[in-house]
Order: structure tokens, then sequence, then C-alpha cells
């Protein structure tokens, strides 16, 4: 098991190292002049010639990429004598639009994400591998084809046109739930966990119902599936009770796919779910990725690339290894 | 004794199975009759689709009842439990029996272990539902199943997994499974299909010597007609499930009265046969379970409907009736014509 996981983690470094040179490369190419944006109106080509210098893009490519890469475990220092300043590693850049580090602004956002991201997955796992589970244990009765009407209705809704209702449904008309449009305040959880709870309900509700329909669908499947199994057979053969069928035998083979389909999800949540963010102000990474484009704010765009493939790589990589764990064929591989 | 043959320890009678299906009712299994004693091997044979596994998933009671419709009876004489109908009984009394009284070997032991649990782990939690023990103990007698079927090392291999195991040492473990609880009956469904023709020898000696030492009853259900001869006291032969031939292993391979049976014989390919030599097959198909036609199942491949006459065998279903001394047939030959064309096909295949 050792080495599985040791090998794992080589691979991972290699396709992140990778993975954040084509970002940087690809960035680089984009047609803007990092300096010209730093100054906006009041630029005059030594303006722009001194902040080219100060941020380094007067230097080759992999030049500014190896220090890039510096940036992240050895800090970074921006310009000279008094007009020097620091960002501390792991640095990833100094945001000239916001004259601010970039790893600060990013990690002032990523609560938020996190929040938001670990509220909906469990609502979407525990309400799609519940209804799931129920659909295909009563296939082709009522409850069935409720679960198929949920599964029709919600995966054929976007996410921004759910978020929408839901926030004019219970924020505007019946004021259940905070009005984002019109209190622009965000509690902090640790400070006002029942505040927190209450803001993020509707963004949870929003991711929660596109992907448990997914969830329900992929369960149910996966549950008729291996109900057909030779080894289903068995263990009712020995005596088994359906229900200890259903939990050991069934299940655990019905859902260990899952595992993979949930951590590729949940990694994609944490790079930011840009549209709910918006349209319930939540200052987490896709809003911050929204405003940055707005803004042409090439480093915070970079860095929130870069984090976005980094998440997903490493979320490869728990699969891997949980996989591992919970398939012992995988193991021996 | 005595008492054995007036209560045999399985008596199943009319057995019935039929599915539902968007084209049809099909008719997998239609009155099938038939006893087995503690210590006697029964075999089932028969084409694919002839209804023979369904009948061992009804002996089980492994048939979903919301889908399947059984009736006539399955009466398993229980040492704790007396007499009970698989057909009607309760669930839970039927899973009392299932694992502990009668157990089942299934035939692709590839796909009939889980992959996520260890074959000792999966040995031991047949032991542990019918046992109040431990599970440290279900596992050692897990390992002692698993010494008991020729597993080397069994202590050791019992923590390896399933896809860690050959396919000839998977059907050991399959059935170390059936035989933990001591069962009265074993029914194994084709075991030896999925294996190499080495391991299958090896796969029916263990049976056999399995079945000496303890004494269990077991009805194999096979289309293989040499494990037949090597394990078997009788045979009944199923066509479009039905019953058409029953009778003793001797009889059925050097006298059989059914022309389906005549042909499965002489289908077999033999060593000494000439090189140029075909292999013999009964021509036609199998007939379709949906609809089942009148009369006879097999009249439309049988070649000796003309003897019969007129049009007996289309319109009326010949009764299963004797044909010797325990020896049932379901034909509409005469005794006599049965056993003169038996001796006519037999001879054609050379003396067997």
């Amino acid at each position: 098991m050792l080495p599985f996981v040791l090998k794992r983690v080589g691979y991972m470094f290699i396709i992140l190292l990778l993975a954040s040179f084509a970002v940087y490369v690809i960035f680089s190419l984009l047609p803007f002049d990092p300096a010209a944006l730093t100054c906006g109106k009041n630029c005059t080509p030594n303006v722009i010639e001194a902040n080219r210098h100060r941020l380094g893009y007067d230097q080759p490519l992999l030049v500014q990429y190896w220090h890039f890469i510096q940036g992240l475990w050895a800090g970074r220092n921006y310009g000279e004598g008094a007009a020097e300043f620091t960002c501390p590693a792991p640095s990833m850049g100094y945001s000239f639009r916001t004259k601010q580090c970039v790893t600060e602004k990013i990690i002032g956002a990523f609560p938020t994400t996190f929040g938001l991201a670990i509220g909906a997955l469990s609502i979407y796992l525990t309400l799609g591998i519940a209804l799931g589970i129920m659909a295909a244990r009563k296939k082709g009765r009522w409850q069935d084809r409720g679960a198929t009407v949920f599964v029709l209705l919600a995966t054929s809704l976007p996410s921004f046109f759910v978020g929408l209702m839901l926030l004019f449904t219970f924020s505007v008309k019946l004021a259940w739930f905070p009005n984002s449009l019109t209190d622009l305040s965000f509690p902090v959880f640790y400070q006002d966990p029942v505040g927190w709870i209450q803001r993020m309900f509707l963004p949870w509700m929003t991711l929660a119902l596109v992907s448990a329909a997914i969830y329900t669908r992929y369960s149910r499947a996966q549950v008729l599936e291996i109900g057909s199994e030779d080894f289903v057979r068995t263990a009712r053969a020995k005596g088994l009770p359906e229900r200890v069928v259903m939990r050991k035998h069934i299940l655990r083979a019905a859902l260990a796919p899952l595992v993979t389909l949930a951590a590729l999800d949940f990694a994609g949540l944490l790079g930011g779910a840009v549209f709910t963010e918006s349209i319930f102000g939540l200052p987490g990474m896709g809003r911050m990725a929204i405003n940055s484009v707005n803004n042409i704010d090439l480093p915070i765009i970079t860095a929130l690339t870069l984090i976005a493939a980094a998440i997903v790589i490493v979320a490869n990589m728990i699969v891997d290894i949980l996989y591992a764990v919970l398939d012992p064929r995988v193991r021996s591989v | 004794m005595s008492a054995q043959s007036t209560h045999p320890y399985l008596q199943v009678t009319d057995l019935q199975v039929a599915f539902p299906t968007a084209d049809g009712l099909v008719q997998a299994v239609n009155g099938v009759t038939f006893s087995v004693n503690k210590g006697q091997t029964l075999a089932i044979v028969g084409e694919s689709g002839c209804g023979k596994s369904v009948t061992s998933l009804a002996i089980m009671g492994l048939h979903n009842r919301k889908v399947a419709k059984i009736s006539g009876s399955v009466v398993v004489n229980d040492a704790e439990k007396g007499p009970v109908d698989i057909v009607s009984a309760s669930e839970d009394t039927v899973r009392a029996l299932r694992g502990r009284a009668i157990s089942m070997i299934f035939q692709d032991p590839m796909s009939s272990l889980h992959p996520y649990y260890s074959v000792g782990d999966q040995v031991a939690e047949a032991y542990l539902l019918h046992h109040d023990v431990s599970k440290e103990e279900a596992f050692a007698q897990a390992v002692k199943a698993l010494e008991r079927v020729g597993i080397p090392e069994a202590e050791r291999r019992a923590k390896n997994f399933p896809h860690e195991f050959s396919g000839g040492m998977r059907q050991r473990a399959m059935i170390a499974m059936a035989l933990v609880n001591d069962p009265v009956m074993v029914i194994a469904d084709e075991p030896t299909t999925a294996l190499d023709v080495t391991v299958q020898a090896q796969i029916i000696n263990l049976l056999r010597d399995l079945q000496a030492e303890f004494g269990m009853a077991i009805i194999i259900i096979t289309h293989d007609l040499g494990v037949v001869a090597d394990i078997a006291d009788d045979v009944a032969v199923m066509y479009g499930g039905r019953i058409v031939e029953q009778a003793s292993v001797r009889d059925v391979f050097y006298r059989p009265q059914m022309p389906y049976t005549m042909g499965l014989l002489s289908s077999v390919p033999r060593l000494d046969g000439g090189r140029d030599e075909r292999l013999r097959t009964i021509p036609g198909q199998p007939p379709s379970m949906i609809n089942l036609p009148q009369g006879c199942a097999f009249r439309v491949r049988c070649p000796y409907v003309e003897l019969v006459g007129g049009d007996k065998c289309s319109t009326s279903l010949p009764d299963l009736a004797s044909g010797g001394d325990n020896h049932l047939v379901r034909c509409h030959l005469d005794t006599d014509t049965r056993k003169r064309v038996s001796a006519e096909a037999l001879n054609r295949q050379g003396a067997m």
C-alpha cells in the first residue's frame, strides 16, 4: 500500500509542475501587456517600464516562471530600496490592481468557497444517494417514478436559474433568508455561525439540487446493476437477510465508484462556484475570479486557474488512494 | 432407510415457475416432480434454457417472489423445523434453511465471490450467520473448511481476495462456503462449466469425496454427461421445462428410452471415433419457453414421430410413465419400439 501511495504522490507533483507551466505560458501569451495594466489612466511610458521592471515582467518567460515557482516556497520581493515590499511564502504573485499579494487575497476568499463546497456536497450526497437507493429498491413503483421526475427536472435546470428563483422566492418574496441583494455584509463563520448558515443555505441548495439529481440517477443505476451480480445471489444463498445483502454486499460495491465522482465534484466546487457565488454575493473564489476577469487582473486569474487545476489533481490522487482502500483489486496493480 | 424412502429429504411436486415478460409468460419450469434422499446424488441434465437452473433456484427459494410465479411444492424435511415447503413458507423460514440445511455452488466462481471481501471472510460470514459464535471462531471454521476442500496454506490464503485465487481455487472456496455449515443437501449448478478440463475432474472428485465423508445429498445441474457418469446415482433429463426421462445413471446411459436422451448421448464425441467422423448433433433448436406448443415439446426435432403415427405427438402431451424398474419416460412410443430404436441409436454411436 505504501509504495502505491508514494508512486501516486510522485506522479501528482510532476503533473502539478506541468500544469502550472502550461497555465503560466498560456497567460503570458494573452494579448495584454501586464505592465501597461498596472497604472490605468495616468500611465506614461516611464511608469510602465518602471513597473515592468519592478514586477519582473522584463525577464524572459522561463525566468519569470522560475521566480513564480521560487516564490511559492521562498516568498517574493518586488522593487528596490524604499519602494521594496514583500509577498511572503507561499507567494503567488502581486495583484497590481488591488495592491495586494495574491496569496493573501485567496486566503481571504477560500473559507467561503470551502464552506459552500462542503455544505453543498454533504446535502447532495445524502439526498442523492438516499433517493437513488430508494428508487432502485422500489423499481417501477411510484417512488421510482417520482425520483425519475426529480432527476429530469433538476438536471434540466441550470444552476443560475435555480439560484435566481430561490433568491427571488425565499429571500425577496418570503424573506425567510437574508436578502443578499440589499444586505451586503457577510458574517464570519466562527463569529456568527447561525447568520453564516442562513446566508449559505440557499447557495447550498442551488448547488445541491442539480448534483443530487445526478447522484440519484447514478446510485440507482449502480444499485440495480450490482444487485444483479452473481456474488449478490451468493450472499442470498448463504441465507443473509435482505437488509444485510443490501448494506454489506450491494452498497459497498455500488457506491465505491461514487467516491471518484464525489471527490472530483468537490474539487470542481473548491475551484469556485462562479454563478452561485455571484448570485448570492458570496465573497469566495468564484466571485473573485469574475471580478479579476472584469479588471484584467492577470496575477489573480493565473493563480486561481492554477489552484483550480491543483485541487483537481490532488483530488484525483486522493481518489486513487481511496479507491485502493475500497477495492482490493486495485491495490495489487 | 425405510423411513427415508417414504419421506425423502427433498420432495419436489409439480413445480411450476413462470416469469411474466413483455413478450408473454415464460413458462420456465412446467410441472417438475422428483425427490432426493440423503447421501444420494441426482443429476439434472439438459440443454441451456431447459429450466434446470430455474428449478435449482426455486429449491433454494432464491427467485424474486415479486417477479416469478411459482406453484407446486418443494418440501424439505429439516431435522430442526420438520417439513418446510419452500414455495409457501415465509421468507424468514426459508432463509433459516438456506446456507445451513441446503446450500448452493454456483456456475461461475469468477463472479460468484464478492470482489471486496477476503475469501476467508466470505466463508466465515456463512458460518457466523447460522452459528452463535465470535468472528474469530467463525474465521477459524472458515480456514478449516478451506483446508477440507484442499486449499493449501489455508490459514494464509483465507486472507487473500478472490482475484488472488485461480479459477479452480475459487470454485474450491465456493464449495468450502457451501459446506462450512455441514448442509444436508448441496445444489451444484454447473459447478465445472467455467473451469479447465483438468480442474473439472478435481472439482468433481472433491465433491464425490466430500459426499462420501459427510453423506450429504447432491443435486448437480449440468449439461456435461461426463460429469453425470462420474458422480450421479440418478439422472433427470429435462426438456422444455419438463422432465422427459428419469432413471438410474446406468439405465439412462445404457438403456435410454426417450429419443431426446438418445440424441444427447450420441452427440458426445468419442475418442475412438474415426478422424473424419462428424460430431453428431440433434437437429433443430430447443423450443421457446413462451407459449409452449401443445403436445410433446421435442416432436419437431424427434426422428421417430412417424413410428408413433397419427398426430398424437402434436396434440397430446405424453405422461411421464414407467418404462421399467424406476425408469420414467415421457414418450408416446410404446416400450418395445423405444427399446429397439434405443439399441439402434447406441449401436450407431458404437457400444457405450
